[in-house]
């Protein structure tokens, strides 16, 4: 009796065929999306809740650089802390004083780094990813310090102004 | 009859498509083209702070006649006005403007007539500076500079310096 009725279910089994047209379709879908927002120089910046780009009429691309993030709680180089900000004021920045700061050394630093490779050495400027909200004081500190450590081009990084989206 | 209807039917069921190749394909496509998407256009607009400019290179562009437009950004409004080493100082004066706050907002676009009409009187000139008071926001900043560079496909003054009033 439990011979036949295994014989039985063994007849009755047959091999499950997956369907994978759903996925497909949304597979497709997917790799459309993806297609579209391709970018061959995806600019890396770590989502941060203190950041918020403003929005610009420019259509240049912004280039590969030393970045200077200013968002309304910190001021980094290249994703590294360099001071906090506090009511738009850069803590341990004196503005009379400005060649004693870490922001100063620091940059320093780096365009003795570029002066070594003598093809970029003029060129080179700073991308400043800056918090819309911050007042002039604050980046102006920025930009004289940066000047006066050898950089005196600048990219402000700005959304492109039909994008809804904020940083 | 029947027996040719049955042959049809069988073949119509073996030419399902193998779709497992390509589902393999996609999955190395997604997460490639994800790790190269950008969900955020980001562009940049150039701009310096105001350098030492050497004696030959001044000397090259006296030759033309330039104009700078400065543009203050203060707190009440933007005022308008223009240097220059080769314009007498009495033109110049013709030049000053003021435009006053409107609520909270700045009436940025009352300056495309102004900047439009220098640009037309000296189309060599290139090079804006905007002064903006020390609790102007970026936001607004990054505004005017648009302004500045642009109106509507026109390009006025590409070259931006930012700069404080001394």
């Amino acid at each position: 009796m439990a011979l036949g009725q295994s014989r039985y279910q063994k007849k009755s089994f047959v091999i499950p065929k997956l369907q994978i047209t759903s996925m497909m379709d949304m597979f497709t879908i997917i790799l459309i999306f993806l297609l579209f927002s391709f970018s061959d120089n995806p600019e890396k910046l770590h989502m941060d809740k203190d950041l918020k780009l403003p929005k610009s009429s420019s259509k240049v691309d912004c280039e590969k650089n030393i970045t200077v993030t200013l968002s309304s709680k910190s001021l980094k180089i290249d994703d590294q802390h360099i001071a906090g900000i506090h009511n738009g004021i850069i803590q341990g920045l004196d503005t009379k004083n400005l060649e004693n700061s870490s922001l100063y050394k620091h940059l320093l630093t780096l365009r003795h780094d570029l002066e070594q490779k003598e093809d970029k050495k003029d060129k080179t400027s700073i991308n400043i990813f800056c918090d819309h909200r911050l007042p002039y004081k604050t980046i102006h500190q920025v930009i004289k310090t940066s000047g006066m450590a050898g950089f005196p081009h600048f990219q402000f990084a700005v959304l492109k102004n039909n994008q809804g989206g904020s940083l | 009859m029947n027996g040719l209807i049955k042959h049809r039917k069988q073949q119509a069921e073996d030419t399902d498509i193998d779709m497992v190749p390509i589902m393999n394909m996609f999955l190395v496509l997604i997460p490639f083209l994800l790790s190269s998407a950008s969900f955020f256009d980001i562009n940049a607009i150039h701009t310096s702070v105001p350098v030492h400019q050497q004696q030959s290179q001044m000397n090259e562009q006296e030759s033309t006649e330039m104009i700078i437009p400065v543009i203050e950004v203060k707190k009440n409004g933007i005022v308008l006005y223009a240097l220059s080493d080769d314009v007498a100082a009495d033109i110049l004066e013709k030049w000053e403007l003021s435009i006053n706050k409107q609520g909270n907002n700045y009436p940025l676009n009352q300056m495309v007539p102004y900047l439009e009409e220098m640009k037309k009187q000296y189309p060599k000139s290139d090079t804006i500076l905007v002064i903006p008071e020390e609790n102007i926001t970026y936001e607004t900043i990054i505004r005017t500079m648009d302004i500045a560079r642009n109106s509507d496909d026109k390009q006025l003054f590409p070259n931006v310096v930012l700069s404080e009033k001394i």
